[in-house]
C-alpha cells in the first residue's frame, strides 16, 4: 500500500515521540525510509490537488518529469533555483493545496544579502517537528533548561528571534532577548559606514540584561559578544554563570573560538550552521571536537550535498565544496538551494542520506571577494 | 607536511612568525604561507583574530608607558640587539637573507636600509622632538616654572601601524610613537612582515614590556579593527587607501609619492644626468621618494634619451648578480606591471623598449627596470604614474607652465636657479617638500617626509601654575 505524505510524517512524529519517552535522546535520523519520503514528498508537491500553485506551474515548463524521472535525492539537481520566486510572489502561491485548511503559516525571510529577501513558509506542522528536533538536540548538548537564556538574533521578520523563543517555553527557560537588523548593519557598511554606533546600541542593551538576570545561556552573533568581552565587569559575570553559548549568523574562526574558550573553560560553545532556506539550522553532532564541528542534515526532511561550484558535481569526501540544501516536507518544496557557503564534505550518519558538513565558511571570502558580515 | 585551517599543505620546516601579544608569543590557526620573490615559501605568517587584537589594544592602553628617559636608554639597546642578537632564532644576516628574497631588494641595499632601521630605533626620540614647537616643554614641571608654557602632550595612549612592504624603513613612524611614550600595535606587510617582528624582538629583549609594541599580522579584514581600537593610526599605501582615511583626523595616512624632478636649462649638465638618475634608481626604485616624472626645459627627448643611456649603463651587467639594479620581483608581478605600463603608456616614447625592461633572475623571478619614456605634453597624465621600480617619464617645460605640472608630489626636486619658482613650488598646497638641487631620495632621517611625525601624535596644553 502506498503511504501518503502526511502519514509518513506523523508516523515519523509518533516514533520520534516514543523514542524521546524512552530514552530522551534524540533520535539521528527519521524512522522511514528516505526513499519512499522522497516519492510521496514529489507526490504531494506535484498533485493537483495537494501541490502549491508555484510548483504545478513549474512543473510544466521542466524538461523531465518529477513523478517519473526523480529516482534519488542526487537527481533533485535537476530542479531549477527557485529563489526568485520566493522573492516576487504572493506567498499564496506557495502554500501547498493539501494544506489550504490548515491554519496560515507563518511567514519568514531570508537576510536578503543577495538580493531581495526571500520568503518562506513555516506550517504549524514544521513549527512543531522542528522545535521537537531543536529542543532535543539542545538537551543532549548540556543547554541549561530552566535556566534564563539570552538570545541576540534577529526577530522581525526573521525566523531565529521566534523558534527560540518557543525553544526557550518547551526547555522551561525565561527568554530574554536583544533584537538585531541584519539588514540596517548591511546597509551601512555597504554605504561606507560603520557599524560602531549599532554595535554600542546592541552592547548597551545586552549589558543591563547581563548585569541584572542570572544568565545561564546565550545565543548571539561572533562580532557583538566579542565586544561584550572588551568589558570586564560583563566579562566577570557571564563567567560565573554561563554555561552554554551558541554562535550564529556570522563566521566564528577557529582562533577567535580559542580564545573565547580560553575564558569560558566550562561552556559549551556551539557554532550554529544552518539556513532560513532549509527552515532549519543544521544540527551539530554531539561528541565532535569543538575545533571540528561536524553539522548533519536533518534527514529525509533537510539534506546537504556538496558540490563543486564550477561543475556541480559531489567532491571528494574530506574535500571542500559548495554546499547545495534541500528541504522537503508537506509545507515546502526547496529541492535545489546553493548556498554561499563552502564546506568540506564528510560521511552522513548511518541510515541518513546526503552529505554531513565541516568547517563552514563564506564561499566569497574562500574567493577573495569581499563579504559584507556585520555584525550578523 | 601539515595541513592548515586555510587549506594550505604547510612545510614543518618553514620558519614560523606567530604574534607578539600583550602576553607573549601566540601561535594561531589561521595562518597565511609567504613566498619569496623567487616563488619558495619563506615564512608561515600567524593570523590575528579580531577580538585578540581588540583584547591585546585595551591591554596596551592600559599600561603605563616606561619612563620618558628608560624609553631612550631602552631604544638605544634595541636598536644594538637589532644588529647583534640571534633575535627569533635568527641572527643579523640570516635575517638579511628572508628580507632580501622577501623584499626584492639588492642584497646591498637590503642591509644599508636594515641597518637605517637599527639608526632609526636609536634616533626615535630626537627624530620625534624636532617636531616639538618652540613654545612647547616635555613636562608640566617644566612649564611650571616661572609664566606657564604649551607642554608638549600625546593626543592618545595607543597607535595601530598598518605597513607596506617597500622598504624596512617604513618602521620609522611607529617608532616615533613609542619613543614618544605610546604604545604601539604593528600589522606588518604581509610581503615583508620581517622586519617589523626583528625591531619589536629586539624591543623586547631591551626591556619593553610586552605592551609597549605588538605584532599583529591580519588579513586585509583585520584593519578596520586596529584602526577603530587604537587612539590614532599610521596606514600606508596607495591611492586607495588615501581616499579611504584621507580625511580621518585620527588617521595619518602615508600615500603614493609621485614625485618630481624640474630642470631648467642652465642645468642640463652630465652632473644632473646622474644626479636624476639616482633619484630614479635608488631604493630599487620602489619608494614614495623616487623620482617618477622628470620636467625638462629644453630638449626633453634628448634628455630622455641621455638618463636611459645612463640607467642602462648602470644596470649594465648586474641585473642577473645579486646587486641588480631595480627589484627582483615575482613572475607574476612582472607581467603584471608591465601589462599595466603596456596599456597605458602606449601613446609614450619608450626610450628603452619594453622587453629589456624585465630580466629574469638566475636565483629566480625576474627584475625590473630601468623603464624611461618621454611624452611631449606636460599635462601628460602618465606624469602621474608611480609604478615600484625604475620607471621614469620625462616632459618639456617652459617657465610659462610654472609649478602647474609639478602639483600633486610628495617631493619636488628644482634644480635651478629661479628662487621665485622655489617659492611657489614651497606654497603650492599640494607639494609635500621642496629640494633645490638634491635628488628627492635625499633623507638622513630627519627632515620631515609628510610633515612631522611629532605634529600628527602631539598637541601642545598650557600648563601655569602660582
Amino acid at each position: 500500500m502506498t503511504r501518503s505524505l502526511l502519514e509518513l510524517e506523523e508516523l515519523e512524529e509518533r516514533a520520534d515521540l516514543d523514542a524521546l519517552a524512552d530514552l530522551d535522546e534524540p533520535a539521528v535520523t527519521a524512522p522511514i525510509d528516505p526513499d519512499e519520503y522522497l516519492q510521496a514528498a514529489l507526490r504531494w508537491h506535484f498533485s493537483e490537488d495537494t501541490g502549491s500553485r508555484l510548483w504545478l506551474e513549474l512543473a510544466g515548463k521542466l524538461d523531465f518529469d518529477p513523478l517519473s524521472d526523480i529516482r534519488s535525492y542526487d537527481d533533485l539537481a535537476r530542479f531549477p533555483d527557485i529563489a526568485e520566486h520566493l522573492r516576487d510572489r504572493p506567498v499564496e502561491d506557495l502554500i501547498p493545496r493539501g494544506l489550504a485548511h490548515e491554519p496560515p503559516p507563518s511567514v519568514f525571510e531570508t537576510g536578503g544579502t543577495t538580493g531581495a529577501p526571500k520568503r518562506l513558509l513555516y506550517t504549524d506542522r514544521w513549527i512543531k517537528r522542528a522545535l521537537r528536533w531543536k529542543t532535543a538536540e539542545l538537551r543532549a548538548a548540556g543547554f541549561p533548561a530552566g535556566a534564563p537564556w539570552l538570545v541576540a538574533m534577529p526577530s522581525g521578520p526573521h525566523a531565529f528571534g521566534h523558534t527560540t523563543r518557543l525553544q526557550a517555553k518547551a526547555l522551561g527557560s525565561v527568554l530574554h532577548t536583544v533584537d538585531i537588523d541584519p539588514r540596517w548593519v548591511k546597509r551601512q557598511i555597504l554605504s561606507g559606514g560603520s557599524p560602531d554606533a549599532y554595535l554600542t546600541h546592541l552592547t548597551d542593551q545586552l549589558g543591563h540584561i547581563i548585569r541584572t538576570q542570572n544568565i545561564a545561556a546565550i545565543t548571539i552573533t561572533p562580532p557583538i559578544f566579542s565586544e561584550l568581552l572588551l568589558d570586564d565587569e560583563l566579562t566577570e559575570r557571564l563567567r560565573h554563570r554561563l554555561t552554554y553559548l551558541a554562535f550564529a549568523g556570522a563566521h566564528l574562526d577557529d582562533d577567535t573560538r580559542d580564545v573565547i574558550a580560553e575564558i569560558f573553560p566550562d561552556t559549551v560553545i556551539q557554532n550554529l550552521y544552518g539556513s532560513t532556506m532549509v527552515l532549519t539550522t543544521a544540527r551539530v553532532r554531539p561528541g565532535t571536537d569543538a575545533s571540528a564541528t561536524v553539522y548533519d542534515g536533518y534527514s529525509p526532511f533537510v539534506v546537504f550535498t556538496v558540490v563543486d561550484p564550477e561543475t556541480r558535481r559531489p567532491v571528494a569526501y574530506g574535500e571542500r565544496g559548495q554546499v547545495r540544501m534541500t528541504h522537503i516536507s508537506s509545507g515546502v518544496f526547496i529541492p535545489n538551494n546553493v548556498e554561499r557557503d563552502s564546506v568540506i564534505r564528510l560521511p552522513a550518519p548511518e541510515g541518513a542520506v546526503g552529505d554531513s558538513l565541516g568547517s563552514p565558511r563564506p564561499l566569497a571570502a574562500f574567493d577573495g571577494e569581499p563579504v559584507i558580515e556585520g555584525v550578523y | 607536511m601539515t595541513q592548515t585551517p586555510l587549506g594550505i599543505a604547510e612545510d614543518d620546516e618553514l620558519l614560523s612568525l606567530p604574534l607578539l601579544t600583550h602576553r607573549g608569543e601566540h601561535t594561531t590557526r589561521a595562518r597565511e604561507i609567504l613566498y619569496g620573490v623567487d616563488g619558495r615559501p619563506l615564512a608561515s605568517l600567524s593570523l590575528a583574530p579580531d577580538l585578540l587584537i581588540s583584547q591585546t589594544l585595551q591591554a596596551q592602553a592600559r599600561a603605563e608607558p616606561l619612563p620618558t628617559e628608560e624609553r631612550a636608554e631602552r631604544l638605544a639597546e634595541a636598536s644594538r640587539r637589532f644588529l647583534d642578537d640571534e633575535l627569533g632564532g635568527l641572527s643579523f644576516e640570516e635575517h638579511l637573507g628572508y628580507v632580501n628574497r622577501a623584499s626584492g631588494h639588492n642584497a646591498r641595499l637590503t642591509e644599508e636600509l636594515s641597518r637605517a632601521v637599527a639608526a632609526a630605533i636609536a634616533q626615535a626620540p630626537a627624530r620625534a622632538d624636532r617636531a616639538r614647537p618652540n613654545g612647547s616643554v616635555r613636562s608640566w614641571q617644566e612649564a611650571a616654572d616661572g609664566a606657564g608654557s604649551g607642554v608638549w602632550t600625546r593626543r592618545g595612549e595607543t597607535v595601530a601601524a598598518v605597513l607596506s612592504g617597500n622598504a624596512p624603513t617604513i618602521q620609522n613612524g611607529w617608532l616615533q610613537a613609542l619613543a614618544l611614550g605610546y604604545r604601539v600595535a604593528v600589522r606588518p606587510s604581509r610581503r615583508e612582515p620581517f622586519t617589523a617582528r626583528r625591531v619589536i624582538l629586539a624591543l623586547r629583549a631591551a626591556g619593553f614590556p610586552d605592551s609597549s609594541a605588538v605584532y599583529l599580522p591580519t588579513t586585509h579584514g583585520g584593519v578596520p579593527t586596529l584602526l577603530r581600537r587604537a587612539d590614532l593610526g599610521f596606514v600606508y599605501g596607495g591611492a586607495d587607501v588615501a581616499a579611504r582615511y584621507g580625511s580621518t583626523s585620527t588617521i595619518k595616512v602615508g600615500g603614493p609619492g609621485r614625485s618630481k624632478t624640474l630642470v631648467t636649462r642652465e642645468h642640463l649638465t652630465p652632473a644632473v644626468l646622474d644626479a636624476v638618475a639616482d633619484s630614479v634608481a635608488a631604493l630599487s626604485g620602489a619608494a614614495c621618494v623616487n623620482t617618477t616624472a622628470v620636467l625638462v626645459e629644453g630638449d626633453h627627448r634628448r634628455f630622455a634619451r641621455e638618463l636611459a643611456d645612463v640607467l642602462r649603463g648602470r644596470a649594465g651587467e648586474r641585473q642577473t648578480t645579486g646587486q641588480h639594479l631595480g627589484p627582483r620581483v615575482t613572475r607574476e608581478s612582472a607581467d603584471e606591471l608591465l601589462g599595466q605600463l603596456e596599456r597605458s603608456a602606449s601613446h609614450a616614447l619608450a626610450e628603452i623598449p619594453l622587453k629589456e625592461v624585465a630580466t629574469p633572475h638566475p636565483d629566480g623571478g625576474v627584475v625590473l627596470g630601468p623603464a624611461v619614456f618621454a611624452v611631449d605634453d606636460p599635462r601628460d597624465r602618465l606624469l602621474g604614474t608611480e609604478l615600484p621600480f625604475p620607471c621614469v617619464f620625462v616632459a618639456p617645460w617652459t617657465a610659462a607652465d610654472g609649478v602647474g605640472p609639478l602639483r600633486n608630489s610628495l617631493v619636488v626636486n628644482a634644480i635651478t636657479g629661479d628662487a621665485e619658482l622655489v617659492g611657489a613650488l614651497l606654497r603650492a598646497p599640494s607639494v609635500g617638500n621642496v629640494h633645490v638641487n638634491v635628488p628627492t631620495v635625499h633623507s638622513d632621517g630627519n627632515l620631515p617626509h609628510e610633515d612631522y611625525i611629532g605634529d600628527f601624535l602631539m598637541r601642545n596644553k598650557a600648563v601655569v601654575s602660582v
